[in-house]
């Protein structure tokens, strides 16, 4: 009988790990439960890229969140956001908006294709920016 | 429309809408990798880990109490089951050649839209390479250009030719494994640095080529003869499937149960040039990742800085030189390594020391696949549904899939990062484990084997520590923030 009630009892070791494990399924819990409230976060682009621009544009959002992309440009073409399939045409002086909720976390390509497919190089030029899901 | 925002629900109206693109903006979109790089911290908590656990390897061999090596592997006798699987595996893979030939053929230009490149570079490259690793090697059951051969060869001698299809030339011993090592390289070559490789003419014209190629030099040689030493697929799978658990019985109707890993350290390999060609497979894992990083891009501005004429607009040039240059830096490495080996134990020659060892790079290597590659094969291997429906991009439905569209979200960030510190971890603890139990069986006493594998862990080490920085490192990159307002 004492043998039997011994087995039952955890050894100290794996009381050690338990602290930790609770921790964490306590921490995991409270992170998704504050983060519930998606935010908006709202980007201005411009076609084409104003100087300051430089390199490339990295838009920085969280999981969750609610993002509007506004574009405006001064030539025709298109906005292609491949990896959410997302695309919109963009004419001159208008201002165009594409909303989405950033579902997939990752590092993804908006492009621009410049109306009239004489973008041959295409193949090689930089997005026009660059967004970035990160989990929360 | 001052304000327009449109979702595409289905694939066949997004791509309608984007059809009309030229076909050279879409290349990229295929290719397209969405990983965030993995932050700073598991960076620093997989470095430690590794560098922690190779003190304790090393701290447990001393003791010697993990000498005693268990057997070998279990045969497990299945009969005719493998003989007919073998066969019902080679008239898949023929099929799927030819389906990959017609498919970039006379298929749509469009890479995503046609079977082709998705099946080469996704489902065979990246998704055979795993299922090798990890189960064993099916490439030997798989090849098709083996079956075509061994095919033509049965059906020659049933026709009363004595040696059927083979010239019965001998290949030549001074040119040893060398070919293969040059194939792999070109290999990546193509897959990294060729932005018309998912092309599917191109694609359909390079595999016409390669069965060209293949299948005279075992009509030259033989088929053992060409696997052995030119037959970069057979030799590349051969290796990886020497990690997994499961292995060629001594006939064609076993298999070998082993402890995964074990295979690595069964036998050295056979010369130099199979050295070079584990390392090539090292370098050109890494070397995908590697091409992203600060590091070399530092390298091509100062290059040209220093050489303007070496910019070309594709990057040939500079691309081609840096592949070199990590392969044979990894390499002098390598042979570094063992040299230092070879003076501390005193009783054999380096190369012999370098053929020993050089397979137990080879979990290092399978782990910096799965880290870098598994989220790519999850996230676009998915693409393979649809298109077994439409291969030619005709707009058929012959299995009824191809309204599906891959989920980009199906596996997380977080997910991916911690999968990719665990398994490049292990994969370095892997190999320094069986470095040592291999030191162990060479040396015999066990202070011998651990100062034997001092230079060879030193340099595991290093290899590690590259392909956790080429994961976590464009975290540090450059880039203007954009401002949420």
């Amino acid at each position: 009988m004492k043998n039997r009630r011994r087995t039952i009892e955890p050894p100290p070791r794996v009381r050690v790990l338990l602290f930790p494990l609770l921790a964490s399924v306590l921490y995991c819990f409270l992170a998704t439960a504050v983060a519930a409230e998606p935010s908006v976060k709202t980007f201005e682009l411009t076609i084409p890229r104003a100087a300051a621009d430089a390199q490339t544009r990295v838009l920085r959002v969280e999981k969750g969140d609610l993002v509007q992309l506004r574009f405006r440009s001064e030539a025709a073409g298109e906005i292609h956001f491949h990896a959410y399939r997302l695309d919109t045409k963009v004419a001159p002086g208008i201002s165009v908006e594409l909303s989405f909720k950033a579902r997939a976390t990752g590092r993804f390509r908006i492009e621009w294709h410049p109306a009239g497919g004489a973008e041959r190089k295409g193949h090689h030029a930089s997005p026009l920016a660059t967004l970035e899901v990160r989990p929360k | 429309m001052t304000r327009g925002s449109r979702r595409c629900r289905s694939g066949q109206i997004w791509a309608a809408a984007c059809w009309s693109l030229p076909s050279p903006a879409w290349a990229h979109a295929f290719g397209e990798r969405y990983d965030l790089p993995v932050p700073l911290g598991y960076f620093v908590v997989g470095a430690a880990v590794a560098v922690a656990l190779s003190f304790v390897v090393a701290a447990l061999f001393m003791r010697g109490d993990s000498g005693k090596l268990r057997r070998e592997g279990s045969v497990v006798a299945l009969g005719p089951v493998l003989p007919a699987l073998r066969i019902a595996f080679q008239i898949v893979s023929v099929t799927l050649l030819c389906t990959v030939v017609v498919a970039g053929l006379f298929g749509t230009l469009n890479p995503e839209m046609n079977l082709a490149p998705v099946l080469v570079w996704i489902i065979w490259w990246v998704g055979l390479s795993f299922v090798v690793a990890c189960i064993g090697n099916v490439w030997r059951a798989l090849d098709p250009w083996r079956a075509l051969f061994e095919g033509m060869d049965a059906a020659a001698r049933r026709v009363g030719l004595a040696n059927g299809v083979t010239l019965g030339f001998t290949y030549p011993a001074s040119l040893g494994a060398w070919p293969a090592v040059f194939l792999l390289l070109l290999f990546v070559w193509i897959e990294v640095l060729y932005p018309h490789a998912v092309m599917p003419s191109r694609l359909a014209a390079m595999t016409l080529a390669w069965s060209a190629v293949t299948l005279l030099g075992m009509v030259c040689f033989g088929g053992a003869a060409w696997r052995r030493n030119a037959d970069v697929f057979s030799l590349y799978f051969s290796a990886l499937g020497r990690f997994a658990a499961i292995g060629a019985g001594p006939d064609a109707r076993s298999l070998v149960l082993r402890a995964p890993g074990s295979g690595l350290i069964a036998s050295p390999v056979e010369s130099l040039a199979m050295v070079a060609f584990v390392i090539a497979m090292l370098a050109t894992v890494l070397f995908d990742g590697l091409l992203g990083t600060q590091a070399l891009l530092l390298f091509r501005h100062a290059a040209i800085g220093w050489l303007p004429q070496l910019a070309d607009d594709r990057g040939y040039f500079l691309g081609t030189a840096s592949l070199i240059a990590v392969w044979l830096s990894f390499l002098g490495a390598y042979l570094l390594s063992s040299f230092a080996t070879a003076q501390l134990v005193r009783d054999r020659p380096a190369g012999a020391i370098a053929r020993l060892f050089a397979l137990t790079l080879v979990p290092i290597a399978i782990a910096y696949t799965v880290a870098h590659y598994f989220s790519y094969l999850v996230v676009h291997g998915q693409l393979i549904i649809p298109l077994i429906s439409d291969p030619l991009g005709r707009g058929w439905d012959l299995f009824g899939t191809i309204q599906f569209y891959p989920d980009i979200g199906i596996i997380s960030a977080r997910v991916t990062w911690h999968l990719a510190i665990v398994s490049i971890v292990v994969g370095h603890v892997i190999s320094i484990w069986l470095a040592h139990r291999l030191a162990l069986r060479e040396f015999h006493a066990p202070r011998q084997a651990v100062l034997a594998s001092v230079p060879l862990t030193v340099l595991m080490v290093i290899f590690t520590v590259i392909s956790l920085l080429v994961m976590a490192e464009p975290l540090v990159q450059f880039g203007t923030p954009g401002t949420p307002s």
